[in-house]
């Protein structure tokens, strides 16, 4: 089953801002009697969180944002969310390949890269897992190897282990979320104000989609 | 023995304290999950029988400060609970029909400290074990756009059954049906320091 594709952040003319980040758990157990403050992290790497804001500027827009407000179900259903995105875009990439095996839970991944450009850190991009659907990563370093292989750093975990020669896909970030806003997602339709605004958070799905 | 070896508690100092918190209930098809987000592989142990078993990640943000009271021993029963959006009843009727099938059957915490890149570092620890009593359900419909269910497992340790003894003094009167002139035990009511049991009269 093919998962829908959420229209708004795809398209600039709607997307005013979008703010993705990996979201994580903490835990403090206090300050102990040594004056030692103990905070613990028990996320395993988080997962990605994205709040959208789109500006809804004819009546054709604000019907389709209310169509997809019943479409998600309250946010029980799996959506693919693409990240249009300009700062986080790596430019020039005609190709990016897994150039070695990686396992499930990997951060480190080798990458052969074709093209001009260059990845760097704080640059994102999407792998496609067979069962878990397009997930996004985000670099935090990049070494080059040299002739085209790059060491890539990368958060959050891998999702799925991958074979050899997985592509990424560094043209379109997109994650598979669920709406995490449903109370306020649905916007009203009073006439009067001419650009009303949507808003809508995302969650990654935990699930796999296939 | 300490619970982590030099590597591990190496790990904490560097990269601060990541844990992964994994539960297991032994039940026919094992279930399998863990506090993070994702799949999570565990290569075969002494509690973990099949290799590769994959746990799965809670995904949300669950709440696990409490297992902090069951480890340390301040509580003897803890309550698990899920909850997720269930529009159709569908988890609602499978938390039901399973509710046989999980009492009774083994629960395993574990604790694996994971390293700077969100691997894990050394060997898994199993920290407690527990047994599975009862399951609850709380479908909570406040809200009709996103009905919520609730399914809690309640988990207790080895402590808290019924047929568990509660302490007892060991009486003159005992003794003497075992050993008539022993006196040995003839000043054991006044040995009531940290004990609140009364003294039956009459």
């Amino acid at each position: 089953m093919a998962l829908p594709r959420w229209p708004f952040a795809g398209d600039l003319a709607y997307r005013r801002s979008v703010r993705a980040y990996i979201a994580g758990a903490a835990a403090t157990g206090g300050r102990g009697a040594t004056g030692e403050q103990s905070i613990a992290r028990f996320d395993g790497g988080g997962f990605w969180v994205a709040e959208e804001i789109c500006s809804l500027r004819s009546d054709a827009a604000v019907r389709l944002w209310s169509s997809w407000a019943a479409r998600l179900d309250g946010g029980a259903s799996p959506v693919i969310v693409p990240l249009k995105h300009r700062v986080s875009a790596v430019p020039g990439i005609d190709s990016a390949v897994l150039a070695s095996a990686a396992a499930l839970r990997a951060t480190l991944l080798s990458v052969q890269i074709t093209g001009s450009g260059a990845p760097f850190a704080g640059g994102r991009f999407t792998i496609n897992h067979a069962a878990w659907g397009p997930r996004l990563y985000e670099i935090i370093e990049a070494a080059d190897e040299g002739s085209g292989l790059w060491t890539l750093t990368t958060r959050t975990p891998l999702r799925q282990a991958h074979a050899l020669s997985a592509a990424l896909d560094f043209n379109d970030p997109r994650f598979v979320a669920r709406l995490t806003n449903p109370a306020e997602f649905p916007i009203s339709e009073d006439g009067a104000v001419a650009n009303p605004t949507g808003r809508a958070t995302w969650a990654e799905w935990g699930e796999a989609v296939a | 023995m300490t619970l982590f070896n030099d590597d591990q508690r190496a790990a904490s100092k560097t990269s601060g304290r990541r844990y992964a918190i994994f539960f297991r209930l032994a039940s026919a098809t094992p279930i399998r999950l863990w506090s993070g987000f994702g799949d999570f592989p565990m290569p075969e142990d002494a509690v973990e029988t099949t290799d590769g078993a994959i746990y799965k990640g809670l995904s949300e943000l669950p709440n696990l400060p409490a297992i902090d009271a069951l480890v340390n021993g301040r509580a003897s029963r803890l309550d698990f609970t899920l909850s997720a959006p269930d529009p159709d009843g569908s988890l609602r009727d499978a938390a039901d029909s399973d509710a046989v099938a999980v009492r009774f059957k083994a629960v395993r915490l574990g604790l694996w400290p994971l390293g700077a890149d969100w691997a894990p570092v050394g060997p898994m620890r199993w920290i407690w074990r527990g047994t599975a009593d009862q399951t609850r359900l709380n479908h909570n419909r406040a809200d009709p756009l996103q009905p919520v269910t609730a399914m809690t497992l309640s988990v207790s340790s080895l402590f808290a059954g019924r047929r568990q003894q509660k302490a007892s003094f060991w009486t003159p009167e005992d003794q003497a049906l075992d050993a008539p002139n022993d006196t040995a035990f003839d000043q054991v009511a006044l040995l009531s320091e940290g004990l609140e049991k009364k003294w039956p009269k009459g």
